[in-house]
């Protein structure tokens, strides 16, 4: 049998004719004139794009999550699962863009705004804890000392803006409580009354930290205003003198 | 414009390649499809997917069993495709249905028109190593690297295929 198949080395004279060939080269030199040479890539290029799109993938995927929960962690409450985040992440990062004292204390009234519409809200539909009160107590402390830090740098510029604005937070404070008794007492069981009464205590807190900070204001003012009476005297001296007389007129002179 | 060095370096690869191997990859197809023309077509084929591979940036380390492979998948396809024409048009385009498909004569000469007959039995993958053998005489270790086979396990498969091939002539022709 391998003598039969030997014969098929006959084949081997089958070649292209000289035709066939010319014919066939001037359809290859088409064909690459049509698709041309790609630059060929290192394997150190091709390394670093193949990381760089990784990289940027991932930062891509990170972002979108990212971004998902930041969204939806803005309308969390105290108590669910994405509340830290919304006041450790999304509020801390929204913050850091603040840059005038101004735009910081306005930034700090809002965060204390939210929270006590948070508390608000919990005690209107029943759901207030003593852990979720002890949540929210903790964050209006966190922002009230951050707001008086930025209105003590504030009072040392401009003091009087430093008391307005103290007494705008207080006042917003007063209506917040306000709107919170208000609030008709649809409560049934004695649990429901001690929602309202524990979120009522969490404003008072807040407003009592407002105030002592508004005292404190006050108290450098009423300060700077005896410093600047008593040096008055050394400051005007010269002027006073070509005004009004200094010594006040005796009966014996007049 | 003028192409650059590595643009230029590919080309003459690729022509290297081209001028080597056409003829054998030629007969390698014409085995298969018995008709000039046809085979023709299939080589240019097999050929520009080379080209298109090499123009992509790839490198070949073994041409010759790269050719080959292409070869067998370009005949593969062909097979594939030409299913969903009608007779008419595989007759338009070129294809003979009848028995008397070559134009080659050598297909016609006895004793090769009595192996081809016997090689039909076969399967496609064994006509293609019978072919390689015998009317190609490539080595083994140039086959089995092809098939993705070792040369020993080559060496059994093809001593089986004779066997088989015994044993339908030996079935034809009386023994």
């Amino acid at each position: 049998m391998e003598n039969k198949l030997q014969k098929l080395q006959s084949f081997k004279e089958i070649k292209l004719t000289p035709d066939e060939k010319a014919s066939l080269r001037a359809r290859m030199a088409y064909q690459m004139s049509i698709t041309p040479v790609m630059p060929r890539i290192s394997w150190i290029q091709k390394s670093a794009q193949h990381g760089l799109r990784i990289v940027l993938s991932t930062s891509m995927f990170v972002v979108f999550v990212c971004g998902s929960i930041s969204v939806v962690a803005n309308s969390a409450l105290p108590g669910d699962p994405l509340y830290a985040f919304k006041v450790n992440v999304n509020e801390e990062v929204k913050g850091a863009f603040m840059k005038t004292p101004t735009a910081k204390i306005a930034w700090q009234k809002a965060r204390i705004e939210t929270r006590l519409n948070e508390i608000q809200i919990l005690a209107q539909t029943k759901t207030l804890t003593e852990a979720k009160q002890a949540t929210v107590e903790k964050a209006l402390d966190d922002h009230v000392t951050a707001l008086n830090a930025e209105l003590t740098t504030l009072g040392q510029n401009d003091p009087n803006t430093a008391l307005k604005t103290t007494t705008d937070i207080e006042a917003t404070l007063q209506a917040k409580k306000a709107e919170v008794l208000s609030t008709p007492d649809t409560s049934t069981t004695p649990t429901d009354t001690t929602a309202q009464t524990a979120a009522l205590k969490t404003i008072d807190g807040a407003i009592q930290k407002v105030s002592d900070q508004e005292v404190q204001l006050l108290n450098k003012e009423i300060d700077s205003i005896k410093i600047d009476t008593q040096s008055t005297p050394v400051d005007t001296a010269p002027a006073a003198t070509q005004t009004t007389p200094t010594k006040p007129v005796t009966p014996s002179g007049s | 414009m003028k192409p650059d060095q590595s643009s230029q370096s590919v080309e003459d690869n690729f022509f290297d390649l081209f001028e080597t191997y056409q003829d054998a990859i030629f007969r390698f197809v014409l085995f298969r499809v018995k008709n000039r023309a046809l085979a023709t077509d299939i080589t240019q084929d097999v050929f520009t997917r080379v080209w298109q591979y090499l123009a992509g940036g790839q490198k070949i380390d073994h041409p010759q069993a790269f050719l080959y492979r292409t070869a067998r998948n370009a005949v593969v396809d062909y097979y594939k495709r030409s299913k969903t024409y009608s007779l008419d048009d595989l007759v338009t385009e070129g294809f003979e249905p009848e028995v008397d498909t070559t134009n080659d004569a050598i297909f016609k000469q006895d004793d090769i028109a009595s192996v081809q007959k016997l090689l039909e039995e076969l399967d496609e993958k064994s006509k293609q190593i019978i072919f390689l053998r015998y009317a190609e005489e490539r080595s083994l270790d140039d086959i089995a690297e092809l098939f993705d086979k070792t040369p020993n396990a080559l060496a059994v498969q093809i001593h089986r295929i004779i066997e088989k091939l015994r044993k339908s002539y030996d079935k034809y022709h009386g023994e």
